[in-house]
């Protein structure tokens, strides 16, 4: 077999990885005295490295009612329990949800872009397949995903006492998917909640006289003539020693304002914990639920945002307080949008396109993309048109310009950066070649 | 022989290992080959709209549930007393899981599905037919994301002309799976038709089920293939149909042959060229002796002699399975288990019951990397390595250890309170491994006890200092220290997380 689709199996790693084009396995966590041998020659990470944290709002975000087009009168009537009639100005033409408080803030202060109207052609509505659409950054599915290919091409070499992206969510996300072989770090603090979630009717789950025992076990085992077992053995070792070590790290972390107590919140304070400590690691990924909004939406979707909005500020502040915010991008999406006329629940259903986000001092704050839709004139989805901005050109534009790579190679063609978006009324901003981009 | 069984089913179990004591490797897998059972498609998926109905359900009972309690209590939550609020967040809470279900009721429908189907696989009656019908799933792969279009029962028909053609021959069981809804749907053969021809069909036919990527076969024989395979289409009641009228009937030149071939005259031409002869054996090879590979002459020989014997199944497997080669000592113990071999293979080894909470069973695979009836692509499962992550060391040590816990009915909710009940009273809830059933080997030595344990539970020994870790924490007894039986379901859940119970 010699299929390049294939994910190199073990065999091949072990017979080329000394070449340094080996294996590499999907997530993977491979012990160090393999990789050692794959070590490029590529410089280590520099301390003002430029970190990209990737937030999923899982559950499809209603676009409509996060950034709101208050001078249109059809979105007011074709929502006419859920529009907000209430929120923050942003500009003549757009606000933005009451709830996104802080965030509104942070816009004020031009640490916020918003790129407006983000989807693809013929967008899927499941939320499996979406997100993997998300997470592959290709509509066919594919064996690697789009932060897997930015490694592949962009982070040999990469310093292998770091890992180069870190997931504070359950299972490593397909977007981390990567050809060859990268120190992945999948945050079990978080895998346990999930790990918790599936065995909840168990009592105490890790019992120490087990994993004391294990781990001698193990440890004697790293040297057992049988190759695999060696291999198995340190893979194990080295997951239960970088999981300790990651754990010190977040445990004894002084953040230096006040987190708010939420999933999200945890997430954001154990990534600061990580730049704060000098972790050349360039992708974090993490994700927040509850936007599958299609009943008494109001409440929810507010409530939502109010969590993250104070989540992203107190991220932002502690990093400033450590003068490490000017090297952090966060970045949201969400696998769709919602529909445009609420549904019979004072709700929204799975919809197609949403405005991204991008946060910090990194960013050039404002509204990007084309231009607005006219809601009187859409149908019952907002429609892929010339006002809409492929998801693949805001990938594209932050892999570019904040993490420094080509991203030309790493999606099916190549996509033109969103320019400052014009939202005099009738919208008719467009993309530009130059001029400024959101990052 | 415990080897063989490790490898042609789940893990050695007692009563498989009684069947063929004392046979010849020969008869032994014979013997194991006529094993199996009909496996029926379970009622939820059969009837996966009433799950529907019932998560519907569930959710206005739930929306209801909130109604009477905002017209009592106001819907603004900031205005509640404490205990009002905490409640009417649990109510909230109930609905949007309640909503969750509804959307994901086809997870609920697998999840179903897993649980039943591991009961089954996890019965030794099933387990060498299981076990096969996985290998042909790895080879003409289809998956629920693609395969079954929102028709689960499509997955259960797709699984079974595997199960029930696993001994057939290979050319029968290849024209039949192209003739299967969820193969048509996966490789889009509905889509391919006279002067609009879709190649992903006869791509895969020749790359991934028959002759192997860039094998004997160009591009234009794909061309050429892929007009012989129009017309393919199935009917409202998921039977095959061929529709004559989207069928190029026009002339094709396929692998050197010329005529006016149909979509069955191409496996048939397929099955001629050398390299069909060798592509199943080689995938034999890799998925149950060795990840490796063997010297090509070996498989070729193994490719002629299959050829002569009419690519039959069974005569494969039997020779596969009983030859000298297989045995050799170095290819025990050296492959990692998948998610679904360790985790039938763990409830057999502890005789067990599997989990009486689908979702949970669900979840754990999902957590281990293998989704259920849903491999990534087309070209199916890789494992090896790439199961083993840093986050899936954890979770197959979770799913070990709670093998060795019992239930905590206090934390059920009241689904599964319900779920867990029908599995008592089915008797079906062995859970997990107590302590009285530790207790019943205790007299022995500890020597004895390690012996026992190392042996039953994995496929090659353990070095030295392994042993000797063991034997300290068994010797590690006394006034004020755990009770012999703790220390005895310490070292069992020890080996079992151990890397060697993780290979097979």
């Amino acid at each position: 077999m010699n299929n390049s689709k294939h994910p190199l199996t073990r065999r091949e790693f072990l017979n080329n990885g000394a070449a340094g084009v080996g294996l590499v396995s999907f997530a993977s966590f491979a012990p160090n005295f393999l990789i050692d041998a794959a070590r490029a020659q590529a410089p280590g990470a520099a301390k003002d490295q430029k970190i990209l944290v990737v937030l999923q709002l899982a559950g499809g975000n209603d676009g409509l009612n996060t950034i709101i087009q208050h001078e249109d009168d059809a979105y007011y009537s074709r929502r006419p329990t859920i529009a907000q009639k209430d929120f923050h100005e942003m500009t003549d033409y757009l606000g933005m949800n009451k709830a996104m408080t802080e965030l509104k803030d942070m816009y004020d202060d031009g640490n916020m872009a918003t790129i407006m109207n983000v989807g693809y052609p013929n967008p899927n509505r499941s939320h499996f397949r979406a997100t993997d659409i998300f997470h592959n950054g290709s509509k066919v599915r594919t064996p690697t995903g789009w932060v897997g290919r930015y490694m592949d091409n962009a982070c040999v070499g990469f310093d292998r006492s770091f890992p180069v992206a870190i997931n504070m969510g359950e299972s490593v996300p397909l977007s981390f998917a990567s050809k060859r072989l990268h120190k992945v770090y999948s945050n079990s603090t978080g895998a346990d909640d999930a790990i918790k979630a599936a065995a909840v009717d168990r009592k105490m789950l890790d019992d120490p006289a087990t994993m004391a025992l294990l781990k001698k076990t193990v440890k004697g085992s790293m040297k057992a003539e049988n190759s695999l077992v060696s291999y198995l053995s340190s893979s194990y070792m080295d997951a239960f020693v970088e999981k300790e070590k990651m754990d010190a790290i977040m445990s004894g972390y002084n953040a230096d304002v006040q987190y708010p107590n939420s999933g999200l919140g945890r997430s954001l304070k154990n990534v600061a914990s990580f730049v704060a400590k000098g972790f050349p690691t360039r992708v974090y990924y993490t994700k927040t639920g509850g936007f599958d909004t299609h009943a008494n939406q109001v409440a929810r979707h507010g409530g939502n945002w109010t969590q993250i909005s104070k989540a992203i500020s107190a991220f932002y502040k502690d990093l400033k307080a450590k003068k490490l915010d000017k090297q952090v991008v966060l970045m949201t999406f969400s696998e769709f949008g919602r529909r445009v006329d609420e549904n019979g629940s004072q709700g929204t259903d799975h919809g197609t396109i949403a405005p991204m986000f991008a946060f910090g001092p990194g960013v050039n704050g404002g509204v990007y993309g084309n231009s607005a839709y006219d809601i009187s004139k859409v149908g019952g989805d907002l429609p892929w048109n010339d006002k809409a901005t492929d998801f693949r050109a805001v990938y594209s534009t932050v892999i570019q310009n904040w993490l420094g790579a080509n991203p030309s190679n790493l999606f099916d063609k190549s996509y033109k950066q969103p320019g400052k978006f014009d939202h005099n009324g009738e919208g008719g901003g467009t993309q530009s070649d130059v001029g400024e981009t959101f990052v | 022989m415990r080897h063989l069984l490790r490898r042609i089913a789940f893990t050695a179990t007692f009563e498989t290992v009684e069947k063929i004591k004392g046979k010849s490797p020969q008869d032994a897998v014979k013997t194991l080959l006529g094993t199996g059972n009909p496996y029926p498609i379970p009622d939820t998926v059969k009837n996966f709209n009433s799950v529907k109905d019932v998560a519907k359900g569930n959710l206005d009972a739930a929306r209801a549930d909130m109604r009477e309690f905002t017209k009592k209590y106001g819907g603004d939550r900031a205005m509640m007393k404490p205990g009002n609020r905490k409640l009417y967040n649990q109510k909230q809470d109930a609905v949007r899981a309640a909503e969750m279900e509804v959307e994901n009721y086809l997870e609920l429908v697998f999840a179903d599905y897993a649980q039943d189907w591991i009961t089954f696989a996890a019965n030794h009656e099933n387990s060498v037919q299981e076990k096969l019908t996985m290998f042909l799933a790895n080879v003409l792969v289809v998956n629920r994301t693609d395969g079954m279009k929102d028709y689960p029962p499509t997955m259960h028909q797709y699984q079974d002309a595997l199960r029930r053609n696993r001994l057939a021959t290979y050319p029968k069981l290849v024209k039949g799976i192209s003739t299967n809804p969820g193969m048509m749907n996966m490789l889009d053969l509905p889509d391919n038709t006279a002067g609009n021809p879709n190649e992903n069909y006869a791509r895969e036919l020749m790359e991934l089920f028959t002759m192997g990527e860039g094998n004997g076969y160009t591009e234009e024989d794909i061309k050429e293939a892929a007009r012989a395979l129009t017309g393919y289409r199935y009917d409202g009641n998921y039977k095959f149909n061929f529709n004559k009228s989207d069928w190029d009937s026009s002339e094709k030149t396929v692998l050197g042959q010329t005529g006016n071939f149909t979509g069955q005259d191409i496996v048939d031409i397929i099955f001629k060229t050398p390299e069909a002869q060798t592509y199943l054996p080689r995938k034999m090879v890799e998925y149950f002796m060795t990840p490796d590979g063997i010297p090509e002459p070996y498989v070729e020989a193994l490719g002629k002699q299959w050829a002569e014997n009419e690519f039959s199944l069974e005569w494969l497997y039997t020779t596969f399975f009983s030859s000298r080669a297989f045995f050799t000592p170095s290819f025990r113990g050296n492959m990692i288990k998948s998610p679904i071999q360790l985790y039938v293979g763990l409830l057999q080894d502890l005789r067990l019951d599997v989990s009486p909470f689908p979702r949970r069973v669900t979840q754990m695979l999902d957590l281990m990397g293998q989704r259920f009836l849903d491999p990534p692509d087309v070209e199916g499962w890789t494992g090896g390595a790439e199961w083993i992550t840093n986050s899936t060391v954890q979770i197959r040590r979770t799913l070990i250890e709670s093998h060795f816990i019992p239930v905590d009915k206090r934390v059920l909710s009241a689904v599964e309170k319900k779920q867990f009940y029908k599995a008592e009273q089915k008797n079906k809830a062995n859970l997990f491994v107590s302590l009285d059933r530790i207790g019943n080997i205790k007299e022995l030595s500890n020597d004895d006890i390690i012996d026992r344990m190392l042996e039953y539970f994995l496929p090659i020994p353990v070095d030295g200092q392994f042993r000797s870790a063991v034997m300290v924490h068994m010797a590690m007894g006394g006034v004020g220290k755990a009770p012999k039986e703790e220390r005895m379901r310490q070292s069992i859940m020890a080996i079992l997380q151990s890397p060697y119970y993780q290979l097979h």
